[in-house]
């Protein structure tokens, strides 16, 4: 029985790992998610004038579709902040779009900062003309470019050290209870 | 005030929102709406400021004003039901033309309405023989053209003890015809209508008769040469026109260039003249070709 609880703790532990390793992967799959959606928002807004709650509407049940888990939060955000935007016509669409984007799950896989980002994106959209739409929507996608860049870089050598470090404190904890 | 406590003093007021013709929203002036053709004042004399109108403009538009911008610059934008917003304020110039209107100080929303039956008067005038004429319709803003047009279009398109039903084009530039919400219009036009919202009306005239093999194309304030040259070719089809122009009689759309060029060469069989008195689409008078009167309630 002793056994079989320190050899379940250090299974954990290099589970850890992985698991810290995946959520790295994670991050990276749901920028390049977003900003896939952000492409797809900037076509709708550009290429078939839709207004905000159209484009939005049109983008989240695409990218809804057939995606489970923290992959289909992104598109459910759009769908909210869709419905939100035509039952409560009176609150401005930053503040709607804010409020959602803090309401993301907190095991959300994303950064401090790319939330922050993602917040800012809420700001300028909807606000003047439509040179401005595509502004606001290059320059989200600009600096979610640079921080996939970061992660993607990161990426190889991260996993491989959480994965590493998971299982050398699994072994260290065998060494030490056995 | 801001929109909700002006929706609240329109309930406090009560009016049957089907006779509201249309309100105006000015800033720093009282907001006052036009009831069955007088001038009526919210309770207070609530006036209005420039807050409240870029809260209705964002509210109008969706917080998309970006998607507005070609009708604004044609100073109004058409809301879901097919309301016109006429909007004042300072415009931007570009050119020749506008690039935007900035600080909008005055609001002037028409509401769309649909009053089924309203043609059954003039209907008959529209056939002879159970054809169906090219039919100009004429009157001054806010006059009923509109409505009659899309009643006639209605009954064109269902068929009638004057014809039979037949294909109707809507080529609607400004979604005032269909009032169409996503495509789908909102008001009723007939089971043969096929609608084409927020098109060029030129464009959509030559789209509409290549595509779907109209018996007759219908389309909203015509007036400008391209305008002109569509009908043309559309009438050399032997494709029927409906049209409404802006106009006080058969005379002063005579002396319009572009629409004077119509009624010189023949190109309506019949002109319906409306007025805004003693109400919205009292019929005036019915013209033929060669602008004899036909019909003079």
């Amino acid at each position: 029985m002793r056994y079989a609880g320190i050899f379940m703790m250090a299974g954990a532990l290099m589970a850890g790992g992985f698991w810290a390793a995946e959520k790295w992967k994670e991050r990276v799959q749901i920028l390049l998610l977003l900003r896939q959606m952000v492409f797809y928002l900037k076509g709708q807004i550009l290429y078939s004038n839709a207004t905000l709650p159209e484009a939005l509407g049109e983008v989240g049940k695409r990218f809804q579709n057939g995606r489970s888990g923290v992959f289909a939060e992104p598109g459910s955000l759009f769908l909210r902040v869709q419905k939100r935007m035509e039952e409560e016509s009176g609150i401005p669409f930053f503040a709607i779009w804010k409020e959602e984007v803090e309401r993301l799950p907190d095991d959300f896989p994303m950064s401090a900062a790319d939330r922050q980002t993602l917040s800012s994106l809420g700001e300028n959209l909807g606000y003047a003309d439509r040179d401005m739409q595509e502004r606001t929507l290059l320059f989200y996608l600009e600096q979610t470019e640079g921080a996939i860049a970061f992660l993607k870089k990161e990426s190889e050598s991260r996993t491989k050290l959480y994965r590493c470090l998971g299982m050398a404190a699994g072994l260290f904890l065998l060494v030490m209870l056995v | 005030m801001d929109a909700a406590e002006l929706k609240r003093l329109f309930v406090q007021a009560g009016p049957k929102w089907e006779r509201v013709q249309e309100i105006r929203i000015r800033a720093g002036r009282p907001v006052t709406f036009l009831y069955e053709g007088k001038e009526c004042c919210l309770p207070g004399n609530a006036p209005a400021d420039k807050y409240l109108i870029r809260e209705i403009m964002e509210i109008f538009s969706k917080h998309s004003l970006y998607a507005f911008e070609e009708e604004i610059r044609q100073g109004f934008l058409t809301i879901e039901g097919g309301h016109r917003v006429g909007i004042c304020g300072r415009a931007v110039p570009d050119g020749d033309g506008l690039r935007t209107i900035k600080d909008i100080s005055s609001l002037n929303i028409r509401l769309a309405h649909q009053i089924i039956g309203c043609a059954d008067g003039i209907l008959g005038w529209l056939y002879e023989n159970g054809d169906l004429k090219d039919v100009l319709f004429i009157s001054p803003p806010g006059a009923g053209k509109t409505t009659m047009l899309r009643d006639v279009i209605r009954q064109i398109s269902d068929g009638s003890c004057y014809g039979a039903g037949m294909t109707v084009s809507v080529v609607d530039e400004r979604s005032e015809l269909g009032a169409c919400f996503k495509g789908i219009p909102q008001c009723d036009l007939g089971r043969r209508t096929d609608i084409m919202d927020g098109c060029p009306k030129a464009l959509g005239m030559l789209m509409m008769l290549r595509s779907m093999a109209p018996g007759a194309i219908a389309a909203d304030e015509i007036g400008s040469q391209t305008d002109l040259e569509a009908i043309r070719y559309v009438m050399n089809c032997g494709c029927r026109i409906l049209a409404t122009a802006h106009g006080n009689t058969i005379e002063d759309v005579c002396r319009k260039p572009v629409l004077s060029e119509m009624v010189r060469s023949g190109m309506f069989s019949r002109y319906v003249v409306l007025s805004g008195r003693p109400s919205p689409g009292t019929v005036a008078g019915i013209y033929n070709r060669e602008l004899k009167i036909l019909w003079n309630p």
